[in-house]
């Protein structure tokens, strides 16, 4: 199993625990195969299989050395020369110490080897399964760690509210056109046989009131009538608009005390204008 | 980086929130033929018992609105052609602005004293620049159309 990660000036680096070989990719392009020394590859390597987890001293110990005895010394110096590897001497941002307690990696400089990585897979100096580079898993250590986005991460994130903005205005746009869209006239209907009368106002009680009064005015009328009428009444003028039988159309326009509502409409009807 | 099933969730329903909204704006079943003219007869009872008879053919189409108007009385004629632009429409509503009137005669046919009303009404329709209203209501068959002019308090069908 191989890790990726990045270094504070964005090199990427591949570690391979087995081989011991780190593969630094400058962000020039630039690729520094280094064989690192036994104690730093496992050192690396324990702190790598639990990014964020705090190892304590002895842990460290015990798996870098094989539970071999060495002097405390030898752990200072192996963590002294991989910070050096790493460009990390001087703030130990990378090779975190937690004090009292050991030492950790710091999971944020981790990266998904197949997504982020820049390097060629060619420029891999030795090539061996799918890499794979472990996700940091959550540790109670975390929480002293700061947040750090990847760029990914940080363009996603802007593209996720960019998204948002334009959603929003598209939702604003859809609600401006249906409020145009909305119908701003009342229609009240009532049939008598194969006559449809369409009572038109600017309100339903309106409508209402003008079909209950055509309802009682169309019974004088004669049942063969046919054909779709549309009524308003605006300022006491009757606007009458009917369509016949024969799909032809007439429009009728005059004072309510003039004529009747019945007459008008048989007289829209019957094509007698 | 990997997407989180969160971010992925958010991407889904702004997904469908955009799609519904295109759809809503793209789906217009409108309740009139674009580029056809459609024709009506009207007579209108004046004040004096006169009868106003008109014919009036309509077009709208490619952001236009055409209405021409020959009208006569007692034996007179005047014709009327009103260009508009479209300014705004949807499946229910025309809101134009008139942009072009041509008249056959500047003076009405019928006693502007008598109904004052419908002058200042043509007044305003014979305006350039003036904006109206026009919302479409259902009918039954396709080939006709039926609209109110709020501006004018105006029903009126036209077949085609």
């Amino acid at each position: 199993m191989r890790y990726a990660f990045k270094l504070k000036n964005g090199a990427m680096v591949l570690f391979d625990p087995d081989t011991a070989l780190l593969s630094i990719t400058t962000p020039h392009g630039d690729v520094q195969n280094t064989t690192m020394g036994r104690a730093e590859s496992r050192l690396l390597d324990l702190l790598l299989k639990e990014p964020g987890q705090t190892k304590s001293r002895d842990e460290i110990i015990d798996y870098t050395w094989n539970d071999r005895v060495v002097a405390s010394g030898s752990l200072n110096q192996a963590v002294f020369s991989l910070r050096n590897i790493l460009n990390d001497s001087r703030d130990h941002e990378i090779l975190m110490t937690v004090p009292r307690r050991g030492y950790c990696f710091n999971r944020h400089y981790l990266v998904d080897e197949q997504k982020d990585s820049a390097i060629p897979a060619q420029e891999i100096a030795q090539p061996s399964a799918p890499a794979e580079a472990k996700l940091p898993a959550p540790a109670p250590d975390n929480a002293a760690l700061p947040p750090q986005d990847s760029p990914r991460s940080t363009y996603m994130k802007k593209a996720l509210s960019v998204a948002y903005v334009l959603t929003l205005a598209m939702c604003a746009f859809t609600g401006f056109h249906s409020r145009f869209d909305t119908s701003k006239v009342e229609i009240s209907t009532v049939k008598h046989n194969d006559l449809v009368i369409h009572a038109v106002g600017n309100n339903a009680a309106e409508a209402q009131a003008l079909r209950d009064l055509s309802a009682k005015q169309i019974e004088q009328l004669s049942p063969a009538l046919k054909g779709q009428v549309w009524l308003n009444l605006f300022k006491s003028n009757y606007s009458v608009s009917c369509v016949r039988p024969d799909q032809s159309t007439a429009n009728l326009q005059l004072n309510s005390e003039q004529k009747d509502l019945a007459t008008i409409i048989q007289q829209c009807l019957e094509a007698k204008i | 980086m990997k997407l989180t099933i969160p971010s992925m969730t958010h991407w889904i329903v702004l997904g469908v929130i955009n799609a519904a909204c295109i759809f809503s704006l793209l789906y217009s079943p409108s309740y009139y033929m674009e580029n056809t003219s459609y024709q009506t007869i009207t007579r209108q009872w004046l004040e004096d018992m006169n009868q106003l008879n008109t014919e009036e053919y309509l077009t709208i189409g490619h952001g236009r609105l055409t209405q021409t108007t020959l009208e006569s009385l007692n034996g007179k004629i005047r014709n009327a052609t009103i260009t508009a632009n479209v300014i705004r429409e949807s499946n229910h509503h025309v809101q134009i602005k008139i942009s072009n009137v041509k008249v056959s005669q500047d003076t009405e046919l019928f006693a502007i004293e008598k109904t004052p009303d419908l002058f200042f009404r043509r007044q305003y329709v014979l305006q350039e620049g003036a904006v109206l209203n026009y919302e479409l209501i259902p009918t039954p068959d396709k080939n006709t159309v039926c609209f109110y002019v709020h501006d004018l308090g105006r029903l009126r069908c036209m077949n085609h």
